[in-house]
């Protein structure tokens, strides 16, 4: 890994420290610049996040905290920036834009090679995570039969979202 | 030289035979190619593949932008006045996500099924020409050649374009058509281009061998007549940066080549205002800092080299490019400015940015991705952002099947004079730099002897090194025009004895690959445009040329080997008295002028009190042999 690719992510991981999205963690091993690791709980509008009791959750604090708590590992190729991060969901998630696999990949929009610019920064790729699980983009599903739940069944899309959540995402 | 035409039948033949069955279930297209290949020598379909149809039909789909931008055409863009070549260009940038590695012209039959396959993006391109102003549609003599091709064909294509670029990059694989299928699982891994970013600079002769096979005569005619015009070429790795590095690393070469340190330093205050170009932009500041950093950083090495007159500065540069990184930021610079440029020139820009619903958006696809190569509007761009304020010229040289006996010019910007030149050479799909031999910032290039490097270290030539004799060679084959044009018979200084006889199989096998030449110039230095040319005065002082090419030119008279012959090897030529006798006495007498050798000062003088007749000795037989030899063989 080139020293630009270690100033850079140095000085985005500061930049992240101050401007991560609510709900995210970055775990940071200064010895291993190339490996984030991400925790981060699902939006309290989605799915993804757990609502234990109804009853017991008045506010919606309170109610947001209960949410899955998904790790994720983001990897730097060693010619980042000029290559995308490569995202990997480490807990399995019923997402139509995460790969349903041992991999959890996932590769759309700016992360694809062709569409990553050298500008782009890791932080704008968490927000576009945390903006994929509130929102799916079905039309660049790499899980086409979950891109079909989500279309035409809405209610079993979600119901099967929080089993998952509820077994995976402790 | 001209291939008989049944030879050349049968090489279509076969691919022709491919494209038949890869394109069975669209059997138009095939037919369609048919007609193309009996009329037309296969590799130069890539870029006719415009026909005059498209051209005419597609604008009646668009008539607003069709307006804007024959109106545009009209007033601005002062530099596209030639902006229907960097068109031309841009159509075959689409090709390369296809095909890494630039178009060999040996390859041409190989790759050919897909670049019918790889024409689809171009359909935009066509309507970027077609509204365009008629004139420069007919100022393409290939567009003649397009009659046997529909609108309806490249609709076709255009439409399983959609299918291949998606398998391309593994999203989705085309369910329908197991013939694609196995089209796009061929390219789902293209080979990764190899070779270095930039390369050191090489003989042109090259590029004419590469085309000497090519069946047809124009590419033949036209890469024959290369090396008289540009000398020397670099190749940059075609890994679809090449356009970019190839601009970058010349900006930087030419800013060398001016020898001025303080060039660097006034471009880089220039570069640093354009912030607020950027900012508009809205490109991040911090995020640009990082490419910026790296740029400046060259810039404050190369002028810290010329200050220093350590004549590193181009090899500081080579070795720079060369290191992926560092070449990928500075060139992702230089992407940002163009970008943050075109989109602070709306007037300018907007026309060409059809399908994209604003200029902004148009840059972040085509500038400012880590994947896009240059096209027209980026090469537009970037000469108005960075090259034309550094009172640089571009100029493009276009190898294309066009009618003619050479490459066509294409300037995008117009150098002030004697002002360096950036000169490209474009294939479609591949950028390469190439130079006139005035350029090459070694000493005065017309004059003949030339001196290997390493021999100048080596007093007796006897002992030359057994790997010396090809070295020697590929160094004549480096030499502009030498081989082609059997200069190297005159150029006296090679004439050590193995030169000869081992460089000419090298040019018996050259020789065949040529045009013959009419008009040989004697001298490599002359050219047509001075304009172009950029003479390196300071520079000439203290650059090294690259190892490779470590050829020192020196006076036919070799004073260098004469003096060190003198006072180094054999002492003093003039024994000053009687004490230094132990000397070797023999030395003197080959080295004496003849006024010394006749003057009673002399020791071999019969006059001179101290006469000491000369002595013959074996050994000294042996000297004035080799300095007799090369005496004559350099006159």
């Amino acid at each position: 890994m080139s020293s630009v690719a270690k100033k850079r992510i140095l000085k985005e991981y500061a930049e992240c420290s101050n401007d991560l999205p609510s709900g995210m963690k970055v775990i940071f091993d200064e010895a291993n610049l190339t490996k984030w690791d991400v925790v981060m709980e699902g939006p309290a509008e989605s799915p993804y996040a757990v609502c234990l009791e109804l009853a017991m959750c008045f506010d919606k604090r309170s109610l947001m905290h209960q949410g899955g708590h998904f790790k994720l590992e983001i990897n730097f190729p060693n010619d980042y920036p000029f290559k995308p991060p490569v995202v990997n969901f480490k807990t399995k998630v019923y997402h139509p834009n995460v790969s349903n696999d041992d991999k959890g990949s996932m590769c759309l929009g700016m992360l694809r090679p062709e569409e990553w610019k050298p500008p782009n920064k890791v932080i704008s790729v968490l927000h576009l995570i945390q903006n994929l699980l509130v929102e799916p983009n079905i039309d660049d599903a790499i899980e086409t039969s979950i891109a079909n739940d989500y279309k035409t069944n809405r209610a079993e899309f979600n119901k099967t979202a929080q089993d998952w959540v509820k077994r995976y995402a402790k | 030289m001209s291939r008989p035409a049944v030879v050349n039948g049968f090489q279509h033949g076969q691919p022709m035979q491919q494209h038949q069955h890869l394109y069975g279930p669209y059997g138009g297209l095939a037919g369609s190619l048919q007609t193309m290949q009996t009329t037309q020598p296969l590799h130069q379909s890539p870029h006719q593949f415009q026909p005059l149809q498209t051209l005419q039909t597609i604008p009646l789909q668009r008539p607003s932008q069709q307006r804007a931008a024959s109106a545009s055409a009209a007033n601005t863009l002062p530099r596209l006045a030639h902006h229907h070549n960097p068109h031309n260009l841009n159509l075959h940038h689409h090709l390369r996500q296809h095909q890494p590695q630039y178009h060999h012209p040996q390859q041409h039959q190989l790759h050919h099924p897909h670049h019918f396959q790889s024409q689809h993006p171009h359909l935009q391109q066509h309507q970027e020409l077609a509204s365009l102003p008629q004139q420069q549609v007919v100022h393409h003599p290939t567009f003649s050649h397009h009659h046997p091709l529909s609108t309806g064909h490249l609709r076709r294509t255009h439409s399983s374009h959609a299918h291949f670029q998606m398998s391309d990059h593994g999203y989705a694989q085309p369910a329908d058509d197991s013939d694609e299928l196995q089209l796009s699982n061929a390219y789902a891994d293209p080979p990764k281009p190899t070779g270095p970013l930039v390369s050191e600079r090489m003989s042109t002769t090259a590029i004419t061998a590469e085309y000497a096979d090519n069946s047809d005569p124009v590419f033949r005619a036209k890469t024959a007549a290369l090396p008289h015009k540009f000398a020397y070429y670099r190749t940059c790795r075609g890994d679809g940066h090449c356009g970019w590095r190839a601009i970058a690393y010349s900006y930087f070469e030419s800013l060398i080549s001016l020898g001025d340190h303080t060039r660097f330093e006034t471009e880089e205050v220039r570069l640093k205002s354009m912030r607020n170009l950027t900012n508009a932009a809205g490109l991040d500041e911090t995020t640009m800092g990082f490419f910026a950093d790296d740029t400046f950083d060259l810039m404050a090495q190369l002028a810290a080299s010329l200050r220093a007159m350590d004549g590193n500065a181009e090899d500081i540069l080579l070795q720079r490019f060369n290191e992926e990184n560092d070449s990928l930021s500075i060139i992702t610079y230089f992407k940002l400015l163009t970008s943050a440029w075109v989109q602070t020139h709306p007037d300018e820009f907007l026309p060409y940015t059809f399908e994209y619903p604003d200029l902004k958006s148009y840059c972040q696809a085509h500038l400012e991705r880590a994947e896009c190569e240059i096209d027209h509007v980026a090469i537009t761009g970037l000469s108005q952002a960075v090259i034309a304020p550094a009172n640089l010229g571009l100029v493009v040289m276009y190898l294309d099947g066009s009618p003619g006996d050479e490459i066509n010019p294409i300037v995008i910007v117009e150098s002030a004079p004697g002002a360096p030149t950036i000169t490209l050479l474009h294939r479609p799909g591949h950028y390469d730099i190439l130079y006139k031999d005035a350029s090459v910032p070694s000493v005065v290039p017309q004059q003949p002897p030339i001196q290997i490097h390493m021999l100048d270290y080596t007093d007796d030539f006897v002992a030359l090194p057994s790997a010396a004799p090809s070295v020697v060679t590929s160094v004549m084959a480096d030499i502009p025009g030498m081989l082609p044009l059997g200069i190297g018979q005159q150029w006296p200084s090679i004439g050590y004895d193995f030169t000869s006889s081992n460089a000419q199989p090298t040019q018996v096998g050259h020789m065949p690959l040529f045009e013959p030449a009419p008009a040989v110039p004697a001298a490599p230095a002359p050219m047509a445009s001075p304009s172009f040319e950029f003479v390196p005065p300071v520079q000439a002082g203290h650059v090294h040329p690259p190892s490779v090419h470590s050829i020192l030119l020196e006076p036919s008279s070799f004073p260098m080997h004469q003096s060190r012959r003198a006072t180094v090897d054999h002492g003093p030529a003039i024994r000053h008295s009687k004490w230094t006798l132990e000397q070797p006495v023999s030395v003197s007498s080959q080295l004496l002028t003849a006024p010394m050798r006749d003057s009673p000062c002399n020791t071999m003088h019969f006059l001179n009190g101290q006469f000491q007749p000369e002595i013959w000795t074996p050994e000294k037989d042996q000297r004035p042999s080799g300095r007799v030899r090369h005496k004559s063989t350099s006159r």
